[in-house]
C-alpha cells in the first residue's frame, strides 16, 4: 500500500496540491486535505468546474458540496459506491479507490509535449511572433543604456538582445598555428622551431580586428576540413588504384597539372604571336591603338590567355573610337551636311569593313591551302627521298657485281665457299641459339607467370583495402551515429529523472509479479492438499459404511439366534446413530468456526473506518446543523 | 635582381637578437598580414633607412623563394653581413618559405579581370509584408566583395531558394570543370 501511497502522493504534488513534505500515506490526510486534493483533480481534469477550492465552514455548504464533488466523480465514470459521506467521513480504503481512480484520470502532460515537439516550425513561428510582439510593446531604451544590445526586461524579465549595433560581418583573415606538434615521433626542422617559439606571434594577436578572431578560426578550422575530406575522397577513388604512395602520387599529380598549364599557356602564346605576327592585323592594331590613346600592349604581356581576352574586348571598343574620331573632325558645316557626310562616311567605311574583312577571309583561305599544299610538298619529298636512297643501294649491289664479272669462274667459286661457310655458321648458330633458347624461354614463362600471380595478389589485396576502408568508413558512421543517439538518450534520460523513481517501480512490480506467482503456487499446494484430504475422508466413508453394512448383516444373521447378538445389534445401531451425530456436530462447528473469523475480519475492517471518530464527527455536526437550524429560525422569525 | 649590397647592410643596425623579429615581421608585410611598424625601430634607423631596408630584404625573399635558391646561394647573397645575421635570414628564409611561396602563387592567379575576395551571408525569415499579413519566406542576403582592376567593389544579391539552388549548381559546374582539369 505505501507504494500505491507514494505514487498519488507525488502526482498530487505535481499537480500543485499542497501537501506536507512529512506526509507518507493517505491515513495522515484530514478532511480539508481529502477535499482539496479531490477538487485540484477535478479541476485538472476537467479546467471548467466550479467548485470552491477550500472546504466551507458552514455545515449545510459542506454537505452540497461532497454531494457536488460525488456528482462529479460518477460523471467521470467512478463505478464504485460515493455520496457526501465519503469525502466529509472518510475511510482510508476509500478515500485511496478514488484516489488512484482520478490519478489515472488526469491528463498525460508528456502527450502534450511530445505534440509540441512534432511542430517546430509552428514552434518557431510561435516564438519569433512572442519576441516581435514583446519588442513592439516594450519602449525604446537608448543604445547607451545597453552594453552590446542587451538588455534585461520583458515579463517575466529575461536577457535579450535588441537591435544590431553589435552584430558584425564574419570576414576573417589568414591565421598560421604551429603545425606537426602533436607528432612527437616527426622532429621539426630548428629554425621553424624557433620561429614557432619566439617569433610566431599569438593567434589573437594575428588578426587586425578584435572581431575576427573567431571567424579566422572557424574559417581555418573549416578549410583544413574540407582539404582532409576532398583528399580523403580522392585517394579512395583514384589514389588507391594507382598503387602509389601518398607522396608519390601528390608528386605525379602536381607534375601533370604542371605540364597542362605549361601546355596550354605555350599554346596561347603561339597562337597571340601568330595573330601579332601577320602584318595586316598588327597595322590594324597600331593605327587603332594610336586612334583610341591606348597602349593595349603595355598593361599585361604576362597571362597570354588574358592578353587575348583583352584584345577582343578592345576590339569592339575601338570600333567606336573610330567613329567618335571620325566625328570630331569635320567642323563649321550645317547639322545637315555634317549628317550627310556623316552618313556617307560611316557607309565608306561600312563598305571598307565588309571588303577588308572579305579580303580577311579570302587570305586565310589562302593561308589555309598554303599549309595544305606546304604539307602535300614535304610528304612528297619525303617519299623522294625514300627512293632515291633505295636506289642508291640498288646502284652499289649493281657495281659490286660488275666488278666482279672479268673474273667470273674463280669468283663464283669463291662466292661458293663464301655462301657455304656462312650457311655452315648460320647452322651453327641457330643450333647455338636453340640451345640458348629453350631455358630463356622456360624462364620467361615462369616470370611471366610469377607475375601475373602477383598482379592477381595484388589486385586482390587492393580490393581488400578499398573493403576496408570503406568498412572503416562504416564503422566511423555507425559510430557517430551511435553516439549522438547515446548522447540524445542521455539527455532524455537526465530530463526523466526529474519524474518519480521509475526504476524502483519496476523493480517494485517485478517484486510483486514474482510474489503473486509465489503464492499462487501456494495455492495450488494447498488445493492439492485439501483435495488429498477430501479424497481420503471419502475412502474412509465409504470403507466405513461398507464395514458397518457388512457387520450389520453379520451380527443381524446371529440376532434371530441369539438375544445377546440381539442386544449387540441394538447397540451397534445406537453406536452408528451417536457417530452420526458427532460427524454432523464436528461439520457444524466447522461452519461455525469459519464464520467466526469472518465477522472477525469484518468486525476489524469496520474498525478501520474510523466508525466511532466518524460517529462523534457526525453527531458534533449533527448538533452544528441544529444550531444553524435555530439560528435561522430565530432570524425567520425577527424578521417577521 | 639582386639586393642592393648598401640596403642589405643596414640590417647591422639592429640587435641581432631584434633582426629576427623584423625579417619575420616583413615575411608578415609579404603574406598580407599586417605591415611591420616603423617606430620600433626609429631610434636607430632613419626613415629614408628604414624604406630601403624591407624593400631589399623583401625583394631578397622573393627571389630565393621563386628561385628555390639553396642555403649556399642565399649566405653568397648576403655576403655583406655577419655571420650571425646571415644565419638569422636563413633561417628565417627556410622557416617561412612555404608562407611566400603560397602567397606568390595567390598573388599571381589573383591576375584576372575581376575575382571574389570575400562573400558574407545573411538568412532571414520575411515574416510579413505590407500587403500579406503571412508570408513566411526564407530568403539568403549574399555580400560578394569582388576585386577587379579598378578597385574594389560589393555585390550584393538577395535571394529565395529557387535562385539559390540555381547559384549553388552553377557554382557546382564550375568545380566540377575544375576537378576535371585537377585529374
Amino acid at each position: 500500500m505505501e507504494e500505491v501511497d507514494n505514487i498519488i502522493l507525488h502526482s498530487l504534488r505535481s499537480i500543485g496540491c499542497e501537501i506536507d513534505e512529512d506526509v507518507v500515506s493517505l491515513k495522515e490526510f484530514n478532511t480539508e486535505a481529502i477535499v482539496a486534493c479531490s477538487v485540484r483533480c477535478i479541476k485538472t481534469i476537467h479546467g471548467d468546474v466550479d467548485l470552491p477550492n477550500t472546504l466551507p465552514s458552514a455545515m449545510s455548504a459542506k454537505f452540497r458540496m461532497g454531494t457536488s464533488l460525488a456528482n462529479h466523480l460518477q460523471e467521470l465514470g467512478y463505478r464504485g459506491d460515493v455520496g457526501y459521506q465519503t469525502f466529509l467521513y472518510s475511510s482510508e480504503a476509500d478515500i485511496r479507490k478514488i484516489f488512484m481512480f482520478l490519478v489515472d484520470k488526469l491528463p498525460k502532460e508528456v502527450v502534450e509535449t511530445t505534440e509540441e515537439i512534432l511542430g517546430s516550425s509552428v514552434l518557431l513561428q510561435r516564438n519569433i511572433a512572442n519576441t516581435l510582439s514583446r519588442q513592439l510593446s516594450s519602449p525604446w531604451v537608448p543604445s547607451s543604456l545597453k552594453h552590446k544590445g542587451i538588455a534585461w526586461r520583458g515579463k517575466p524579465p529575461t536577457w535579450q538582445r535588441e537591435g544590431t549595433c553589435c552584430s558584425f560581418h564574419f570576414h576573417s583573415c589568414n591565421v598560421s598555428a604551429p603545425e606537426g606538434s602533436g607528432d612527437l615521433s616527426k622532429k621539426i626542422p630548428k629554425a621553424l622551431k624557433s620561429y614557432y617559439q619566439t617569433n610566431l606571434p599569438f593567434i589573437t594577436c594575428q588578426t587586425q580586428d578584435y572581431n575576427d578572431i573567431v571567424p579566422s578560426v572557424l574559417e581555418k578550422n573549416a578549410a583544413d576540413v574540407t582539404a582532409q575530406m576532398e583528399w580523403e575522397n580522392e585517394w579512395n577513388q583514384s589514389g588507391l588504384a594507382s598503387r602509389l604512395s601518398q607522396q608519390e602520387y601528390r608528386d605525379r599529380k602536381r607534375q601533370r597539372i604542371l605540364k597542362r598549364i605549361t601546355d596550354q599557356l605555350r599554346q596561347d602564346r603561339q597562337r597571340s604571336e601568330a595573330t601579332s605576327g601577320s602584318g595586316s592585323s598588327q597595322d590594324l592594331q597600331q593605327m587603332l591603338a594610336s586612334m583610341g590613346g591606348r597602349g593595349t600592349g603595355s598593361a599585361k604581356t604576362k597571362g597570354s590567355r588574358f592578353t587575348h581576352s583583352e584584345k577582343l574586348l578592345f576590339a569592339k571598343d575601338d570600333d567606336k573610337a573610330i567613329s567618335e574620331v571620325t566625328t570630331v573632325l569635320p567642323a563649321g558645316q550645317t547639322e545637315e551636311e555634317k549628317q550627310k557626310e556623316r552618313e556617307e562616311e560611316v557607309n565608306g567605311l561600312k563598305d571598307e569593313l565588309t571588303s577588308l574583312t572579305s579580303r580577311l577571309d579570302d587570305l586565310d583561305l589562302e593561308v589555309k591551302k598554303f599549309t595544305a599544299s606546304i604539307q602535300q610538298m614535304e610528304e612528297q619529298i619525303s617519299n623522294q627521298n625514300r627512293s632515291n636512297s633505295e636506289k642508291e643501294d640498288g646502284y652499289k649491289v649493281k657495281k659490286r657485281t660488275l666488278d666482279l664479272l672479268p673474273d667470273a669462274e674463280n669468283n663464283i667459286a669463291k662466292l661458293q665457299s663464301v655462301v657455304d661457310s656462312s650457311a655452315q655458321r648460320l647452322i651453327n648458330l641457330a643450333s647455338q641459339w636453340e640451345k640458348h633458347r629453350a631455358p630463356l624461354i622456360n624462364q620467361f614463362r615462369d616470370l611471366k607467370e610469377l607475375s601475373s600471380k602477383t598482379e592477381s595478389e595484388a589486385q586482390l589485396k587492393l580490393e581488400e583495402i578499398k573493403e576496408f576502408r570503406k568498412k572503416m568508413k562504416q564503422v566511423q558512421d555507425d559510430a557517430r551515429g551511435k553516439e549522438e543517439l547515446a548522447k540524445q538518450l542521455h539527455s532524455e534520460y537526465e530530463r526523466m529523472t526529474k519524474d518519480v523513481n521509475r526504476s524502483a517501480y519496476t523493480k517494485r512490480i517485478m517484486e510483486i509479479v514474482t510474489n503473486i506467482k509465489k503464492q499462487k503456487m501456494e495455492i495450488d499446494k494447498v488445493l492439492v492438499d485439501t483435495r488429498a484430504v477430501q479424497k481420503e475422508i471419502n475412502q474412509l466413508s465409504g470403507k466405513l459404511d461398507r464395514q458397518f453394512t457388512v457387520t450389520d448383516e453379520l451380527i443381524f444373521r446371529d440376532a434371530k439366534k441369539d438375544e445377546s447378538v440381539k442386544k449387540a445389534y441394538r447397540y451397534l445401531a445406537s453406536l452408528h446413530e451417536s457417530c452420526e451425530l458427532l460427524i454432523n456436530t464436528v461439520e457444524e462447528t466447522g461452519v461455525i468456526l469459519r464464520e467466526i473469523r469472518e465477522l472477525e475480519d469484518q468486525i476489524e475492517s469496520e474498525g478501520h473506518k474510523k466508525v466511532l471518530a466518524n460517529l462523534e464527527k457526525i453527531s458534533k455536526d449533527y448538533q452544528q446543523i441544529k444550531k444553524e437550524n435555530d439560528t435561522l429560525i430565530k432570524k425567520i422569525k425577527g424578521k417577521s | 635582381m639582386a639586393a642592393p649590397v648598401d640596403d642589405l647592410v643596414l640590417l647591422k643596425k639592429v640587435d641581432a637578437k631584434l633582426c629576427g623579429n623584423l625579417l619575420h615581421g616583413l615575411v608578415d608585410g609579404i603574406c598580407h598580414r599586417g605591415r611591420l611598424s616603423y617606430d620600433q625601430y626609429s631610434e636607430k634607423i632613419s626613415l629614408q633607412e628604414w624604406w630601403s631596408l624591407s624593400d631589399a630584404y623583401t625583394n631578397l625573399f622573393k627571389d630565393a623563394v621563386k628561385n628555390s635558391w639553396t642555403k649556399d646561394m642565399i649566405m653568397k647573397e648576403a655576403d655583406c653581413l655577419d655571420d650571425e645575421y646571415k644565419s638569422t635570414v636563413v633561417d628565417v628564409i627556410s622557416s617561412r618559405s612555404p608562407d611566400i611561396r603560397s602567397q606568390l602563387l595567390n598573388d599571381s592567379h589573383a591576375i584576372s579581370l575581376a575575382h571574389m575576395t570575400d562573400f558574407d551571408w545573411k538568412l532571414k525569415l520575411v515574416m510579413s509584408s505590407d500587403k500579406i499579413s503571412s508570408v513566411k519566406e526564407s530568403v539568403l542576403a549574399v555580400n560578394m566583395t569582388v576585386q577587379s582592376n579598378d578597385g574594389r567593389k560589393n555585390v550584393t544579391v538577395e535571394l529565395n531558394k529557387e535562385q539559390l539552388d540555381n547559384l549553388i549548381t552553377s557554382l557546382e559546374a564550375a568545380n566540377k570543370a575544375l576537378v576535371q582539369f585537377k585529374s
